[in-house]
């Protein structure tokens, strides 16, 4: 398996509040990588760097290969990453359908995005349901599918999930793991920050843990799972 | 003193000290994170009372500068306490609509002198008048500055949220001290009136107070002399380089447009580059953060 | 009756070109959070350029109506494209540079640069306001008692297609609905591929040229520009987006028609005089009440 994204001394800055600390991570391709870590911990400025949300102070961030540190959004995005932002973040003056169009902007192709759209339908039964509504309107569970599955309408090979699990009730939590699971079988590989330690270690094959900035430990997730401090902080002793 | 000086260099130090009177009306009025245009029509507020107080009752001159200034003062008053808790942009849109409405009904009323204004006020104002009232106000302006009340207005300015957990009235003292702003301001006004022996309500609007905020934001909003120094420096200026007057507003609003873009807190250079302190929030905010805070939103 | 009706329809023709003014200034504003003051001068430059490039031409006699038509079009045309190109240079020097600021930074550049435009066209031009001769001499119609000229027809059928345009523009094309998204959360578009800077280019463009099409229709419908006739279309435009907040742009639409009417009413009715106070005291009203507006904001 090969080395989709590599992370090289990531360090991110806020004015005089250094939120990233020297990070190291890897990647392969086909992995679903979790970060874990408490609130503030980092997690999403990593995230929000290898987007390109955030320019780091220093590193470098490799994506198959290419440099892609300080570059634009949009491109980091037609390099081939989609982003799943914290808070969902939908547009919530656009229907669903729209939102998806929007997810696909890239794409130049109008058949590729109709046949995209449709596999979307599918994954996400809900969306097909609410595919003339607004937005603004769907529950906290279905705009967080609309938002992955508009990530996905760009067909990423890395998802960046942020936070996916924040605010959503437990059955839906689940339902969201079990449909990262299938979109790992599709060929997509997945970075994602995440507080539920306990859902994320369920479906990562590896995982960092992150606090104060730094890199605590990492490991595959039985390894990390069988950690101390990690059983102690995150998964209740 | 007059005869020792050229009548155009009078003409224009005096215009340079009654602005200099006005922007730092502006300096109080700011001292708490207002953005104001409203200015000019305060000032304008001032010139109307004092010259309705002198000329059709008869009162002495400095009884209608203090009218006028008292008007000004519960004006401005009303008016920092309306926006005091209005976003930023609101409340500098409130002084707009103020500074706006004010034209209006000045020149819709008769007692205003309509259209044309009042005319024949009596004239009082000399250079040293003009001079001796400017150095009262910077005066004021110091003690100010360092005073309790400057204290919490500048903290206001940095951090709203931060000064009233500091138990300051941020309500109040927006208030106050857009109130005492607008009673300098109209101290300037009237003495303006009493030198040019009319008063119109032409000038008193947005654009007339944009004017003021110009010198402000040229001058440095940060010290309680730098709007002053900048009202003289761009009302001399332009008239020593023999300026049209389409010219002088070109140049005042390329200089604008530099200013905000390269140096925020002002061309004066006296604080060394890179210090924020005294900036409004808003002002402040361009270069600190230099990555998003956010995800997404701005 | 019919004198109430005749105000109407005289409050609608000119709400119509606050519509319009205030449509560009609001797409920038909602999509940009800029508060470009030196919109009004889109305005103006537009009403000036439409009278330069069709003076040479005005004169000519003896053409048929049909001809006419066509070279009013092509000076509009020729207006808007010039300011679209405007648009762009504005979004590239002061915008850009400006962006992700907090909200009065850019509203003092852009009030600089409306200074200097204002009086630079003053230097050019002169500050008195100059003739612009029409190139549809203008006739009254008159139907159902009321009386509308052909300025003022022309006026309201330029605003209502440019209106019409820009909402297909918004809500059905790719890059319509791509700049929605960016109005909301500009990294997020991006993330999906948007260029962002593409799109803010695209709006300013079409900001600009909104004010130009006003400005040249606006112009013919009084004969005349000046300088200084930004100042007054373009602060109660800018109240029309205040007033509707920034976030659906059939708000602003609305509003721009309704203070057309009141103004008009009030005028008609109240005193002439006091017309102009009357955007700005519906705004001291709103803002009292509703601080993000009649139709809410994105920050809501």
């Amino acid at each position: 398996m090969s080395v989709l994204l590599e992370v090289r001394g990531l360090e991110v800055k806020y004015g005089a509040v250094q939120a990233v600390k020297g990070v190291d991570l890897s990647l392969d391709e086909g992995q679903i990588v979790a970060l874990l870590g408490a609130n503030g911990a980092g997690k999403s400025s990593i995230i929000k760097s290898l987007i390109g949300v955030v320019k780091p102070r220093a590193g470098t961030i490799e994506f198959m290969g290419r440099q892609i540190q300080g570059r634009s959004v949009h491109d980091i995005n037609r390099l081939g990453i989609g982003w799943v932002p914290e808070g969902r973040q939908v547009f919530s003056h656009l229907t669903v359908e729209a939102n998806l169009m929007v997810g696909a902007f890239a794409v130049r192709d109008d058949a590729l995005v109709q046949r995209r759209m449709g596999e979307m339908m599918e994954m996400f039964p809900i969306l097909e349901q609410r595919r003339t509504q607004l937005a603004g309107f769907l529950s906290g569970g279905e705009q967080q599918m609309l938002a992955l599955a508009r990530a996905l309408m760009s067909d990423p090979r890395l998802l960046l999930m942020d936070e996916p699990s924040l605010g959503l009730s437990p059955l839906i939590v689940q339902r969201l793991f079990e449909l990262v699971k299938s979109i790992r079988s599709r060929g997509v590989s997945i970075l994602m920050a995440e507080q539920n330690a306990r859902q994320s270690l369920k479906v990562a094959d590896h995982a960092y843990l992150l606090e104060v900035g730094e890199v605590r430990g990492s490991g595959t997730a039985r390894e990390m799972e069988a950690r101390e401090d990690v059983r102690r902080a995150y998964l209740g002793g | 003193m007059s005869q020792f000086i050229s009548g155009f260099w009078v003409v224009t130090l005096i215009s340079a000290g009654l602005n200099a009177i006005i922007t730092t009306g502006v300096y109080f009025s700011s001292s708490a994170g207002a953005f104001t245009v409203a200015h000019a029509a305060l000032a304008g507020m001032g010139g109307y009372a004092s010259a309705l107080i002198t000329s059709n009752l008869g009162f002495p001159v400095w009884v209608g500068i203090l009218v006028g200034a008292a008007l000004a003062f519960v004006t401005g008053s009303l008016l920092g306490w309306v926006s005091a808790q209005m976003h930023p942009l609101v409340a500098g849109l409130a002084t707009m609509a103020f500074a706006e409405i004010t034209v209006v009904v000045a020149f819709n009323t008769e007692q205003l002198g309509g259209a044309t204004g009042l005319t024949g006020i009596p004239l009082r104002t000399n250079l040293g008048l003009v001079y001796l009232v400017l150095a009262l106000a910077l005066f004021a302006a110091w003690r100010f500055h360092h005073s309790r009340l400057g204290y919490a207005a500048h903290a206001i300015r940095d951090s709203m949220r931060a000064a009233s957990v500091m138990g300051v009235n941020v309500v109040r003292v927006k208030a106050l001290v857009f109130g005492i702003g607008s009673a300098v301001a109209a101290v300037g006004g009237a003495l303006h009136a009493h030198y040019i022996m009319v008063q119109t309500a032409g000038d008193m609007g947005f654009w007339g107070g944009m004017n003021y905020a110009f010198f402000w934001i040229f001058g440095g909003s940060y010290t309680f002399w730098g709007p002053a120094l900048g009202a003289m420096v761009l009302t001399i200026l332009p008239e020593a380089l023999r300026f049209s007057m389409s010219g002088r507003y070109i140049l005042y609003g390329l200089l604008l447009m530099i200013v905000v873009v390269v140096r925020p807190q002002g061309l004066i250079p006296v604080m060394p580059m890179g210090s924020r302190i005294g900036l409004p929030s808003w002002l402040r905010g361009r270069r600190l953060v230099t990555g998003t805070s956010r995800a997404g939103r701005r | 009756m019919t004198g109430f009706l005749q105000q109407l329809l005289n409050g609608l023709i000119i709400g119509s070109s606050y519509a319009v003014i205030g449509l560009g200034f609001g797409l920038v504003f909602g999509v940009m959070r800029v508060c470009n003051v030196a919109h009004a001068q889109f305005f103006v430059l537009g009403g000036y350029v439409g009278f330069l490039v069709g003076l040479p031409f005005v004169t000519l006699g003896g053409l048929p109506i049909a001809a006419r038509v066509g070279m009013f079009v092509a000076v509009i045309l020729a207006a808007v494209l010039f300011m679209g190109l405007v648009g762009l240079i504005v979004e590239r020097i002061i915008v850009r540079p400006l962006r992700g600021t907090p909200v009065m930074i850019p509203f003092i550049a852009t009030a600089g640069a409306a200074t200097a435009l204002q009086y630079s066209c003053q230097l050019i031009f002169g500050a008195d306001p100059v003739l612009v001769p029409r190139f549809i001499p203008s006739t009254t119609f008159y139907f159902a008692g009321l009386s509308v000229t052909t300025a003022q027809l022309m006026t309201l059928i330029g605003m209502v297609a440019m209106l019409a345009g820009v909402q297909y523009y918004v809500l059905y094309t790719r890059w319509g609905q791509a700049t929605r998204a960016v109005a909301e959360w500009p990294y997020v578009a991006a993330a999906c591929g948007v260029n962002i800077n593409r799109v803010f280019q695209i709006t300013l463009s079409i900001s600009a040229a909104a004010g130009a099409l006003g400005g040249v229709l606006v112009s013919n419908m009084y004969a005349s520009a000046s300088p200084f006739m930004g100042d007054l279309f373009g602060t109660k435009a800018f109240i029309c987006v205040l007033v509707a907040g920034n976030r659906k742009i059939e708000g602003m639409m609305l509003v721009g028609l309704l203070v057309g009417i009141a103004e008009a009413l009030v005028a008609g009715y109240v005193s002439s005089s006091y017309r102009d106070a009357v955007a700005y005291l519906i705004l001291l009203a709103i803002l009292a009440f509703r601080p993000s507006g009649l139709f809410g904001s994105y920050e809501d």
